[in-house]
């Protein structure tokens, strides 16, 4: 992790992209199963839910920034 | 007056008349393309070979489907049936006259289609479409299961049926809109009659469409709104209006109206995982249409007519996504290419309007005409936003947001029409409603004592509803085809590029004046093309000369396509391509192969390089 970290490339790179992606996508998969079958989710959960969704997305959107700076 | 007085005699609206009607303007549309005279095509394009037979026909369309409108009784069939041939009449005419298919990119992606087919992968550094390769691979797909060898036989009647399968998803969205049916089968008619943009041709951008507008029907059909308990009072308004504002921000949506499923969660599941996955098959075929789709379900979403965030999210995340990785090879090191316009609207709107207005007084009459039709739509939808009374205001939004991509992008000068076009089945919902607006919503009306909308004699209703559709379908068939003149091609043109393919090797390279030509379908990659008149300087005949004995290809196709081009948009004077075939041959070129409207020369063995 703190080698993937070291270096902007890494960062940068398509699977760092795609990994932040295919998380964000199977937490809002999640969300939208939970919420339309109407599992009896405490409050406390599904806010624990949409805050690591919410945190996700903006990983991965850090992520394709950083890859724009520095391949673009 | 009484109800009984402002209803339209019977025998006029006799169920049979309207199929009676239909059909002899569909017979009329058969005697009218059998008779014309590709050959004979004026500047104005496809407008001048039908003659007036064509034009009755459409008159008796337009006529057929206001009275099965407004009928008492009116069937969805015959609408169906009656709006497929005013299909026909504004989408396939070019097909049927045209010998061949019309547009040069529609050849050139059907050659991307072929590449994919035949090596089974992208040709990275070619051409951007190569990095949203979805729709060329589909359209592989599609020749392989049909046992062909390449997509040209999909090109000439393409645009006919891709339009007609926008019907479906445009009539659940209708019926969806919360208007009521008449003025919403005004609104399907109207989609048609006013669409101008030629972008319905054999490309991802009409697939796209395809997929936007079903995204958004599933959306409308399957989390429809409902009525909670809606508080009164001073206290209760503002709680409601608080409500409204800060509903799509808030966990808890409970005031006021509110989109849930209508159906199980099982089925209300798949539909949403069928949405995300449009929305994958468009990230990873389109430029422009996936961002179109994000806008439309933000503005879903802000106006409670999406009651869920998640596909608005899923939508983002697989368009930024397929931008980051999958079409790197498109903005690696050329990131101005897709950031550089953001914020420049004025240069924007100059290059998707003023730039166009250019040109012989025909071709600046056609460009006027499709401004004007824009405009008077634009219009008619303003005044539906102001008279209409509705439970939402979904379809404003649905019709506003696509202008949030002028912001971010030109598009080559081509962002605007896309904008129109996107928009398109919401700004004819909002024009219907003007022409027949809603009174029961819970939106007051902005202008409520305006009496706009029919309360006219009914006979009078009729008339206006038939001149209406006459007139918009009469003039977007003409403007659409305005082009024809340069953008549809002979199969003299078609030999001169076969035979040109036929004797050229790898790395040579094909040289024109401008790519109004059936080219690309063939060698994608392993030959090269020169566009003289799309060099970087002003195209005057001179720098068109100067740039092809510069470069020097190893043939020149010469034809009336092109020719046409330089007299309708450029002003080049009569005979032009004849001086200038003169000159090629002064200088180092031969005629080696001459049809009617096409000749393609060589340059001489002995000044190749």
């Amino acid at each position: 992790m703190i080698s993937l970290l070291a270096s902007s490339n890494a960062v940068a790179s398509a699977l760092a992209v795609f990994v932040a992606m295919f998380a964000s996508l199977l937490l809002l998969a999640i969300r939208a199963w939970s919420s339309t079958v109407g599992l009896p989710l405490g409050r406390r959960a599904r806010r624990l839910v949409d805050a690591s969704t919410t945190l996700m997305v903006v990983l991965f959107l850090a992520l394709v920034v950083v890859r724009f700076r520095t391949l673009g | 007056m009484t109800a009984n007085s402002r209803r339209p005699p019977a025998n006029l609206l006799d169920s049979g008349g309207s199929l009676l009607y239909g059909f002899a303007g569909l017979l009329l549309w058969v005697v009218s393309v059998t008779t014309a005279d590709f050959s004979k095509m004026g500047p104005m394009g496809l407008v001048t070979v039908v003659g007036v037979p064509f034009f009755i026909g459409l008159a008796l369309v337009a006529v057929s489907l206001t009275i099965e409108i407004n009928r008492i009784g009116s069937s969805d069939t015959r609408l169906i049936l009656l709006t497929l041939i005013l299909v026909v009449y504004i989408f396939g005419t070019s097909s049927a006259i045209a010998p061949v298919a019309s547009l040069g990119d529609s050849w050139l992606h059907a050659g991307i289609t072929k590449y994919i087919l035949s090596h089974g992968q992208v040709l990275n550094g070619y051409d951007a479409r190569f990095s949203w390769p979805g729709g060329f691979t589909l359209g592989a797909v599609l020749v392989a299961f049909a046992g062909k060898v390449n997509a040209l036989g999909f090109l000439r009647w393409f645009p006919l049926i891709i339009e007609m399968m926008y019907l479906a998803p445009v009539i659940v969205i209708v019926r969806y809109s919360g208007v009521h049916r008449k003025a919403g089968w005004l609104a399907v008619i109207l989609f048609y009659a006013t669409d101008w943009i030629y972008q319905d041709y054999f490309s991802p951008q009409a697939l796209n469409y395809f997929f936007m507008l079903v995204v958004i029907a599933l959306t409308l059909a399957f989390l429809q709104p409902i009525r909670d308990s809606i508080p009164t009072g001073i206290f209760g308004q503002a709680q409601r209006i608080i409500a409204r504002i800060s509903s799509p921000f808030s966990r808890s949506r409970a005031l006021s109206y509110e989109s849930v499923p209508v159906e199980s969660s099982a089925v209300t599941l798949a539909v949403l995982g069928l949405a995300a996955l449009l929305c994958l098959a468009s990230a990873l075929s389109h430029q422009l249409t996936p961002y179109a789709i994000i806008l439309a379900l933000s503005g879903a979403y802000l106006t409670r007519r999406l009651g869920r965030p998640e596909l608005v999210v899923a939508a983002g995340l697989f368009t930024v996504g397929w931008l980051s990785i999958g079409a790197t090879d498109f903005w690696l090191g050329h990131l101005s290419t897709i950031f550089g316009s953001v914020g420049q609207l004025s240069s924007t709107i100059g290059s998707n309007v003023t730039q166009r207005v250019t040109g012989s007084q025909s071709h600046r009459l056609i460009v006027n005409s499709r401004i004007l039709i824009t405009a008077a739509l634009y219009i008619v939808a303003g005044i539906g936003v102001l008279v209409r009374r509705p439970y939402t205001r979904t379809l404003e939004a649905l019709a506003a947001a696509p202008f949030l991509l002028v912001v971010a992008q030109s598009y080559g000068g081509e962002a605007l029409l896309r904008v129109v076009l996107y928009g398109l089945p919401f700004t004819t919902l909002l024009a219907a409603s003007a022409i027949m607006p809603h009174q029961s919503g819970i939106f007051n009306r902005y202008l409520a004592r305006l009496r706009i909308g029919f309360r006219l004699r009914s006979v009078t209703r009729l008339i206006v509803v038939a001149l209406i559709i006459f007139g918009f379908a009469a003039a977007t068939f003409a403007v659409r085809g305005g082009n024809d003149a340069y953008e549809s091609f002979s199969l003299g043109e078609l030999a001169a590029v076969n035979y040109t393919y036929d004797h050229i090797f790898k790395g040579q390279t094909i040289g024109m004046v401008i790519p109004y030509l059936p080219l690309g379908q063939r060698d994608v990659g392993s030959v090269g093309y020169f566009l003289a008149a799309d060099a970087g300087g002003t195209p005057t005949i001179p720098y068109v000369r100067s740039e092809l004995l510069k470069i020097r290809p190893r043939f020149i196709i010469l034809s009336a396509s092109q020719y046409a081009w330089g007299r309708i948009v450029e002003g080049y004077p009569v005979g032009w391509q004849i001086s200038l075939q003169h000159y090629l041959l002064a200088h180092g070129y031969i005629i080696v192969g001459n049809w009617r409207t096409a000749t393609v020369l060589r340059l001489t063995s002995s000044t190749t390089g």
